[in-house]
């Protein structure tokens, strides 16, 4: 076990190196980070075009959260860029388990991802005049890193899925994220959508999550452990799922030599 | 000549977007896009805020796709080595840039309709312009806007290791700054003489216009200045990717990434 946790942060540190040598402090301020709070403060203001000041804090606190959740699929890019780059054969023949690596691969999105989200939190609701309990903002930075890696999980499993298409990457990052953002619960609550869409929202990372904080600013407590478990469930189910599709993924490569090719 | 290199490279765009559409991520994403911004709007109940969000969901999907395609448009062709055969052939680089804009940008059009088709299919949506010619010119003007646009953004990309990731600072800023999809008077009084500055609102207003408005009058000045906007964007673009070429070849990198 202790040696699955050093392939797991040796992998952490490898990501953390490829963010670093992909943005400089600067360009992630200056484009992605300001790219990830426009987001926020686009549908925050669609929130103040609609309605109310329970509109625009429904479309704040849903955004902010599901930026940790868009920066974690991310994970499609860093895994699928082992096999553009050739080095997931070499991860198949290396003693290690492939599916650590391989699942560990993108965690520096969830990272990066509650960073953003965090920062968002903070900054934001006073810049739209959302009121939000400051006392209650601690306790919900733990659940955006829920949100992150149960969608982190979610984002393993597709970028398993499409191995064997690598040139699907970007649309099926943007696909995921997009999803999530139009059935999460993040911008219209789940029953908005009819029978059997709604119910089958809850499937998705985020959905009940997202409800926890939600329930959590509004002061409650019990139904907020009922979403976090549930979060927690939702998540570990895509993991599992992530993870028999990766094996069933090299048995068949393996089988038919197809590891290597793109 | 000039004609056949601006058919020609037009026709090898559409190829590669046909060979591979995936990589035009935008008319898969419009449709979702859409469906986030109408599912807010329908809950609202304001059916005075569905044309807005229509046609500024469409001006989304529209420049999503091109910013998307136009960061890759010279320096991919440096990436898989093909820049040093567009530099030395006959037919001059910038028209070659702008015949791929025209490819990108139709392609573009498909995903400003996407937006409209959601409308009306997913949401009930009834949308049938007021004014079908200012409809019309606007989004001829928009289109024209937008490959002026993409012209100077392609060669600007080329000078700039870290475009892709200032790819993404030129979609949502610009949508809030621009108020694309809200009315300008949503934004915090100081931001609002700044809308004016982004040529995506020019193009809102006037489509929300032709759309939804009881009369129209005193639009021309801005139908104008989109066109304007274009026509220099296309001038700028050219004038930029002719130094780029002429630095490329001075300093050797057209086959380095």
């Amino acid at each position: 076990m202790r040696a699955t946790w050093r392939v797991v942060g040796q992998t952490f540190a490898h990501g953390v190196a490829e963010v670093r040598a992909t943005f400089t402090a600067r360009v992630w301020f200056s484009a992605w980070a300001l790219r990830m709070v426009a987001q926020v403060v686009f549908f925050a203001l669609i929130g103040r075009m609609v309605g109310q000041a329970q509109d625009v804090r429904y479309l704040l606190v849903g955004n902010v959260v599901v930026l940790a959740a868009v920066e974690a699929v991310g994970v499609i890019n860093s895994t699928v860029a082992e096999r553009h780059q050739g080095t997931l054969i070499l991860l198949a023949v290396s003693p290690t388990s492939v599916a650590t690596v391989y699942l560990a691969r993108g965690l520096q999105w969830v990272c990066t991802g509650v960073v953003a989200s965090t920062a968002a939190l903070l900054a934001l609701p006073s810049l739209l005049g959302v009121d939000l309990p400051w006392s209650r903002l601690p306790l919900v930075v733990p659940m955006i890193v829920l949100t992150g890696l149960s969608s982190y999980a979610y984002g393993c499993l597709l970028s398993t899925l499409i191995l064997h298409n690598v040139h699907l990457q970007w649309l099926v990052l943007n696909v995921a994220y997009l999803i999530l953002m139009a059935f999460a619960g993040v911008n219209v609550p789940a029953s908005y959508w009819p029978e059997p869409l709604a119910g089958a929202t809850h499937l998705l990372p985020v959905t009940n999550g997202l409800l926890a904080v939600r329930a959590w600013l509004d002061g409650a407590t019990g139904d907020v452990l009922v979403h976090l478990v549930a979060e927690c469930a939702v998540g570990s189910g895509w993991f599992l799922a992530a993870l028999l599709a990766h094996r069933a993924f090299l048995r068949r490569s393996r089988a038919d030599g197809s590891l290597d090719f793109v | 000549m000039n004609l056949e290199v601006l058919s020609a490279a037009t026709r090898m765009q559409f190829s590669m977007v046909v060979r591979r559409p995936s990589e035009a991520v935008a008319l898969v994403t419009t449709p979702l896009l859409s469906t986030v911004v109408l599912s807010i709007v329908d809950r609202s109940r304001h059916e005075e805020l569905v044309v807005p969000a229509v046609v500024g969901t469409s001006l989304m999907g529209l420049w999503t796709l091109v910013v998307t395609q136009v960061g890759g448009l010279v320096d991919a062709d440096r990436w898989m080595g093909r820049l040093e055969l567009l530099v030395i052939a006959p037919a001059p680089l910038p028209l070659v840039v702008i015949g791929r804009l025209v490819a990108i940008v139709s392609v573009g059009a498909v995903a400003f309709a996407e937006a409209v088709v959601v409308a009306v299919v997913g949401f009930g949506v009834e949308f049938t312009p007021r004014h079908p010619v200012l409809f019309a010119s606007a989004t001829l003007a928009t289109l024209v806007a937008v490959t002026g646009a993409g012209a100077v953004l392609s060669a600007l990309f080329v000078l700039s290791r870290a475009a892709s990731q200032f790819q993404a600072a030129l979609t949502f800023p610009l949508y809030v700054l621009g108020a694309v999809v809200f009315p300008v008077d949503v934004l915090p009084e100081w931001a609002r003489p700044l809308a004016d500055l982004v040529f995506l609102h020019w193009s809102a207003v006037l489509l929300r216009d032709a759309v939804a408005a009881p009369e129209v009058g005193g639009n021309a000045a801005l139908l104008l200045a989109l066109f304007a906007f274009g026509a220099a964007g296309l001038a700028a673009g050219a004038l930029i990717t002719r130094s780029v070429e002429h630095r490329i070849r001075a300093e050797g990198t057209a086959v380095m990434a």
